[in-house]
């Protein structure tokens, strides 16, 4: 797996991991710790770039529960959250995915994981939408 | 055909699919070949991408889970192996180590916030998505056995199999296969061979480019002409899959090869050389040199 980061300026500085390669139980680890550590230096705002991702598992959904629970809203805030995602209305602000290949996007729509993360096709579009 | 030719048929299929058989090691870099190795068996056994990729992702679930609980970081093999049952794909995961309940894991609420979601669960739901059966047997002596079964996407042609004949000479046959060869109309294959045999035929060229699949049924049906040729008793095709193993390979190349294939496609050639037929039936690029090697 190969992982890079790039950094866009929208109305909010953006941070823009890319992942090449299959995401699975042997690799989800590399992944989810890159990002994470993106948090802790202070990216407050991530956007995953899936375009070189054939393949992901549920290992991959994992991670980025993971990563979702390091963004997550604040406490006062979940009441809505919780209500939002039942209704359909609510997406995550902070992380969103960019450019799922068609297989990653089945994972993500089998696993519900579509109703809640935000899904970009468009660099630009996805950076300015934060 | 009637009833019985029906029943029969049926049985065969049963009884003699292909295998298609490997063990791998219980670590988790082995994830990636067990996916090749699942998509590329899919696709030899007529499945299409979409199957490929469910039999892929459910297996790998599968693997994962069983890696994770049931070796308890203690290495441990599992083997994979994948046949096709009629229109379904069958995938069956052999091991030792630890049982569980399937019945205790919970289904994942996929409306709940990631954040309140347990972890857990998720690959066993996917794996249920993708199959239309995923059954546990759990057995400390003999191992434990996953069989997971989908129904394939096939074709419209699925069933269908459509035969020309060409007669270059007197003793000579072209029959051009188009569709697939499976447990349901491999006999009209042979009807067809045993009328040409009648008529005083005794080289006959399969023309099989349009062929899309043919099933362990095809290659019965391949031996049957093979031994009708060379003027021998056919084997009693109840016998299904065990009639394969009746040929007398050392006999091959005694004789010159009454019987040929031209132009198979990737799948159906991949078929032919796992299931060691290629020394049986000589494979040639077009009819012409099939039937001057024949000749």
């Amino acid at each position: 797996m190969e992982l890079s980061v790039t950094k866009e300026q929208g109305r909010v500085p953006v941070t823009v991991l890319h992942v090449k390669g299959n995401i699975d139980s042997h690799s989800y680890e590399e992944f989810q710790t890159s990002a994470e550590k993106l948090l802790a230096d202070g990216a407050k705002d991530l956007l995953i770039d899936l375009h070189d991702v054939p393949y992901m598992s549920s290992a991959g959904l994992r991670a980025l529960n993971g990563i979702y629970n390091r963004l997550r809203p604040s406490a006062e805030d979940a009441h809505v959250v919780s209500q939002g995602v039942s209704a359909g209305t609510y997406k995550s602000p902070h992380l969103k995915l960019l450019s799922p290949s068609p297989r990653v996007l089945e994972t993500l729509k089998m696993s519900g994981f579509d109703m809640f993360l935000d899904i970009q096709s468009n660099l630009k579009t996805a950076v300015a939408s934060f | 055909m009637s009833e019985l030719d029906s029943l029969t048929c049926r049985r065969i299929v049963m009884l003699s699919p292909l295998r298609f058989v490997r063990a791998f090691d219980g670590s988790l870099e082995q994830l990636s070949p067990i996916r090749d190795f699942v998509g590329e068996t899919v696709r030899l056994l007529g499945g299409n991408e979409d199957d490929a990729f469910a039999a892929e992702l459910a297996t790998d679930e599968a693997a994962t889970n069983v890696f994770h609980h049931a070796f308890e970081n203690l290495r441990g093999r599992i083997t994979l192996t994948l046949w096709r049952q009629e229109n379904k794909l069958v995938i069956q995961m052999h091991y030792y180590g630890k049982s569980f309940d399937p019945s205790l894991i919970p289904e994942p609420d996929l409306k709940l916030p990631l954040a309140e979601r347990p972890i857990g669960g998720m690959g066993m739901y996917i794996m249920r998505q993708l199959m239309d059966e995923v059954r546990f047997e759990f057995d400390a002596v003999n191992g434990n056995v996953l069989t997971m079964r989908r129904i394939l996407n096939l074709s419209e042609r699925y069933g269908f199999m459509e035969l020309s004949v060409e007669r270059p000479a007197p003793d000579a046959a072209v029959v051009h296969i188009s569709g697939s060869v499976d447990g349901s109309n491999y006999k009209q294959l042979i009807s067809q061979a045993e009328t040409l045999h009648a008529e005083g035929v005794n080289r006959i060229v399969l023309e099989v480019s349009g062929c899309e699949y043919m099933s362990s049924s095809g290659l019965v049906a391949l031996n049957a002409i093979t031994k009708l040729l060379r003027g021998e008793r056919m084997p009693d095709t109840e016998d299904g899959w065990a009639v394969l193993k009746t040929l007398d390979d050392a006999r091959v190349g005694q004789s010159k090869a009454q019987l040929a294939l031209v132009n198979p496609t990737p799948r159906v050639d991949r078929v032919l050389d796992l299931a060691g037929l290629k020394n049986l039936v000589p494979i040639y690029p077009d009819t012409k040199a099939a039937l001057a090697a024949m000749a």
